[in-house]
């Protein structure tokens, strides 16, 4: 016995292991199949799929031909090819150019075979003109171990816009500047940044107190060249001591002006002839996307403490969104914490990350045309001087790949003779990522008869569903063709399913068939029982073989080894 | 990385693999996003061009070295994976260049843009050769004990001339009368920084003309080419992350260590 399993292993030995795997394979399939095929012993098998997720990212693209102050469009493909759903898959968009920049969205979870398409619109990533690269990766977690998905880039240029009325090269990539104090008066707010869409505009209040003693006449005047973009309610305003007063700047743009970053001087006059310049930053984005955009942004502030933004969301689709995201990042800088920011308007939540303040708002529904407004305020702001464009990135919502979240696993048809019943059995895999209904109909032909034709279940995530049909035949012989539809909110897939009935048999030889089958049954038995102690015993060699072939260590040649070792480097040999 | 960062590719005995690592090394440095030109320093039996499928190209090594033009206009465009590819020229006898022809090819090298600059070399030693002008050396050896001896002693020179250097070991197969590696360790005395399994894609790939890290990625070969990749651009300065890549953790990694880790002492 000793000398017959040494003699295999040297057999084993010169076997290439992809046989053995594959002679194990060829004898699990004809167990089963005898098993099955005899319509008398019913073998259930259920695959356990144990390797994890695996993410792969497909495919990346950005917005060509981009100008300064244009948002950035990134597109990437998601497709989970392994065998186990992905959660918690996070996007990482890494940019380097002359402003680098860096963002993460998370993306949820992918069902195996699903794939997913990630849109954002990034803001603040095309702020200076030159090349830039951007890497993008995900990271997702599958069976608690984080894994990287493969890392995809892309390069776009960002060009100054044509001629136009002169939009501010460089784009202001380190921010408006500060603030300053206007004597005798303190200017309450005023739009520092304000972005819009060519051909809309967005209106904002300057408001001034005069601190003074004396009543005070104070005088605005714009820019040249800016006339047509910002226009005010009044040129001059005359204020008495210790009044506030309210002006209204309307930026305004044709559908023609430049995509661009332009930066507005507006000199305020004094007690002429003491004046002071603002400056007030102002973005055009060009107005061809379709679906969720931002299509305006203020930002104000006052000379004290406090900072507000408001930003423009319309769905410029023809299609509802549903679920869309809107991430705002605001510099570290703004602010010494988290809880100084409040943000309202949409369902949001602030949290300080890597890059600075985040917030994400939730645009659970939009209808096409509709415009929702996003509010945040900034208390006892610290950074006005450092002031850097705020960042926003738009999320489009996913479209999961549809008809991949049902999976057929088995479908066992009786095989009858006519005038009898027999099951149907079905067996599904759900790989959705929530609970939802699915509905199974099984339909036959009009000689049939099905008890149970529909029945419905909530399929929980990752779920094995069986079902069984109890199907009764008239008389009729032949292959009847039956209907299996099974629906889902968000999948439907049709199964066509054969049943073989063959003729009845006379009354004498169904009599002698019951000891037939029972010797059929046995044999059966045996058969597969010897299958399965083939796969084990060649499970067994195998490892066995495996283990056989690893180095082995040999100390003599280790220490011949070392002496030539020694030889070489001219240490001495002992 | 403002300067490109120059590999040089080598080993004492033949065939053990410096040209399919070069190859697929650079083609994976590449997949990084990374500009990456390759060099066939073998003047004896060139053959990147052959691994590459770009064995028509103009000699461009050749006509660099004896400076009829530069590197920028030589380099050879690899488009199935945006390598920029210097082959050597195949001849009947071949002239090998003199040391001062190498030394200004490899000033002109270090002003180039590429990030990173794979330089394939001949079998055996060349004492002409100013070793301090690459930034490291990869020496590729078989586990087998004429290879490994040859890796000692390259380890040695190397160490004198103060070059890094570091060992790839290929061909592995974890026969039973293979080196193991802590023998190998003992032998070449530096670091080990991966092993490449035998495997049939790569005789396939190079009949195809193609890096096996493109022609067939999902191989083991081509996996750890990717890893290794990403471990050699990180030491040039470069950002990556191999969390959760190729280490595995769990019931999975012990099963697999119970058949791939070589016998320790
Ligand atoms: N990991 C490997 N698996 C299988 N064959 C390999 C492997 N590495 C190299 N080879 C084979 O070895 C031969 C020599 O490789 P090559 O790279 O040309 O060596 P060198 O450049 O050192 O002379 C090639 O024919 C190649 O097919
Ligand atoms: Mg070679």
């Amino acid at each position: 016995m000793v000398d017959l399993v040494v003699a295999l292993g040297n057999i084993l030995d010169r076997l290439p292991v992809q046989v053995l795997v594959g002679a194990a394979c060829l004898y699990l399939v004809l167990g089963i199949s005898v098993g099955s095929s005899s319509g008398v012993i019913s073998a259930n098998v259920v695959v356990v799929p144990f390797a994890p997720a695996n993410i792969v990212m497909t495919a990346l693209s950005v917005s060509s031909g981009v100008t300064t102050g244009a948002q950035l469009q990134f597109n990437a493909t998601l497709n989970n090819t392994g065998y186990m759903a992905g959660t918690n898959v996070i996007v990482h968009v890494n940019i380097n150019g002359p402003v680098p920049f860096n963002a993460v969205y998370s993306a949820g979870s992918l069902s195996p075979n699903q794939g997913e398409f990630v849109t954002l619109q990034i803001s603040g990533a095309t702020s200076a003109t030159g090349t830039y690269t951007l890497n993008s990766f995900a990271t997702y977690v599958s069976n608690s171990v984080t894994y990287n998905s493969n890392t995809k880039s892309a390069s776009y240029t960002v060009a100054s816009p044509g001629p136009g009325p002169s939009p501010s090269p460089g784009g202001g990539g380190g921010g408006p500047p500060p603030i300053k104090a206007v004597p005798g008066v303190t200017i309450g707010s005023i739009p520092i940044l304000t972005s819009t869409v060519a051909g809309q505009g967005l209106t904002s209040q300057i408001s001034i107190r005069n601190n003074q003693s004396v009543p005070e006449l104070i005088n605005f005047t714009i820019g040249q060249d800016f006339s047509d973009l910002l226009t005010l309610s009044t040129n001059s305003i005359y204020l008495q001591p210790g009044q506030t007063g309210l002006i209204t700047a309307t930026f305004k743009t044709l559908p023609t002006t430049q995509p661009g970053t332009y930066v507005i001087p507006l000199n305020i006059t004094v007690n002429d002839p003491v004046t002071q310049t603002e400056y007030l930053t102002f973005t055009v984005y060009s107005n061809m996307k379709n679906g969720l955009q931002i299509v305006g942004q203020t930002f104000l502030t006052n000379s004290l403490s406090t900072l507000s933004g408001v930003i423009t969301i319309q769905n410029s689709g023809a299609g509802v969104v549903r679920n869309g995201t809107l991430t705002t990042m605001l510099p570290s800088t703004y602010a010494k914490s988290a809880s100084q920011i409040s943000a309202f308007g949409l369902p949001n939540n602030v949290t300080l990350g890597p890059n600075g303040y985040v917030i994400n708002w939730q645009v659970s529904k939009l209808q096409p045309g509709q415009i929702v407004y996003a509010y945040y305020t900034v208390l006892n702001q610290t950074g006005v001087e450092y002031l850097s464009y705020p960042q926003n990135i738009f999320s489009a919502p996913s479209q999961a790949t549809p008809l991949s979240i049902i999976k057929v696993v088995d479908i066992s048809s009786p095989s009858l003779i006519s005038n009898s019943s027999g099951y149907v059995n079905v067996s599904v895999f759900y790989t959705g990522t929530s609970t939802q209904q699915i509905s199974f109909y099984l339909a036959g032909s009009p000689q049939s008869n099905v008890a149970n034709p529909v029945q419905t279940v909530n399929a929980s995530p990752n779920q094995l569903l069986k079902k069984q049909f109890y199907v009764s035949v008239g008389n009729y012989t032949g292959t009847m063709l039956f209907y299996l539809y099974i629906t889902s909110s968000t999948a439907n897939l049709t199964e066509s399913v054969p049943v073989i009935i063959s003729p009845r048999q006379t009354a004498s030889t169904t009599a002698s068939q019951q000891p037939v089958q029972a010797n059929l049954q046995k044999a059966t038995l045996a058969l597969e029982a010897i299958a399965v102690l083939t796969i084990v015993l060649i499970v067994l060699l195998s490892i066995l073989k495996l283990r056989r072939r690893r180095p082995k260590y040999n100390a003599e040649r280790t220490r011949n080894l070392v002496r030539l070792r020694k030889r070489i480097t001219g240490e001495s040999v002992e | 990385m403002s300067k490109p960062y120059i590999i040089r590719i080598s080993s004492q005995k033949g065939g053990v693999g410096k040209t399919t690592v070069a190859t697929n090394l650079a083609a994976a440095i590449r997949d990084m996003g990374y500009k990456v030109l390759l060099v066939d320093f073998d003047f004896t039996n060139p053959s990147v061009g052959f691994h590459m499928g770009l064995e028509d190209a103009n000699s461009g090594v050749r006509a660099v070295l004896t400076k009829k033009t530069t590197i920028g206009h030589a380099a050879a465009v690899h488009e199935p994976t945006g390598l920029h590819i210097l082959p050597g020229e195949v001849r009947g006898i071949v002239r090998q260049p003199k040391a001062a022809e190498i030394n200004a090819f490899l000033s002109n090298a270090k002003k180039t843009n590429y990030n990173f600059i794979l330089i394939d070399t001949a079998p055996g030693y060349d004492p002409d050769i100013m070793l301090t002008r690459f930034d490291e050396d990869i020496i590729v050896a078989t586990p087998d004990v004429p290879a490994c001896v040859s890796a000692c002693r390259l380890s040695n020179k190397y160490d004198k001339a103060h070059l890094k250097h570091s060992l790839i070991v290929n061909k592995v197969r974890n026969a039973r009368y293979e080196l193991s590696y802590n023998e190998i360790l003992d032998m070449y005395g530096g670091e080990i920084s991966g092993l490449l399994y035998e495997d049939d894609a790569v005789p396939a790939s190079i009949a195809a003309h193609i890096p096996t890290y493109v022609f067939r990625p999902r191989t083991r070969f081509s996996r750890a080419v990717g890893e290794l990749s990403r471990r050699y651009a990180s030491r040039a300065g470069a950002e990556y992350k191999t969390e959760g890549v190729y280490v595995r953790k769990g019931l999975f990694g012990w099963l697999r260590s119970f058949f791939y880790t070589r016998n320790e002492k």
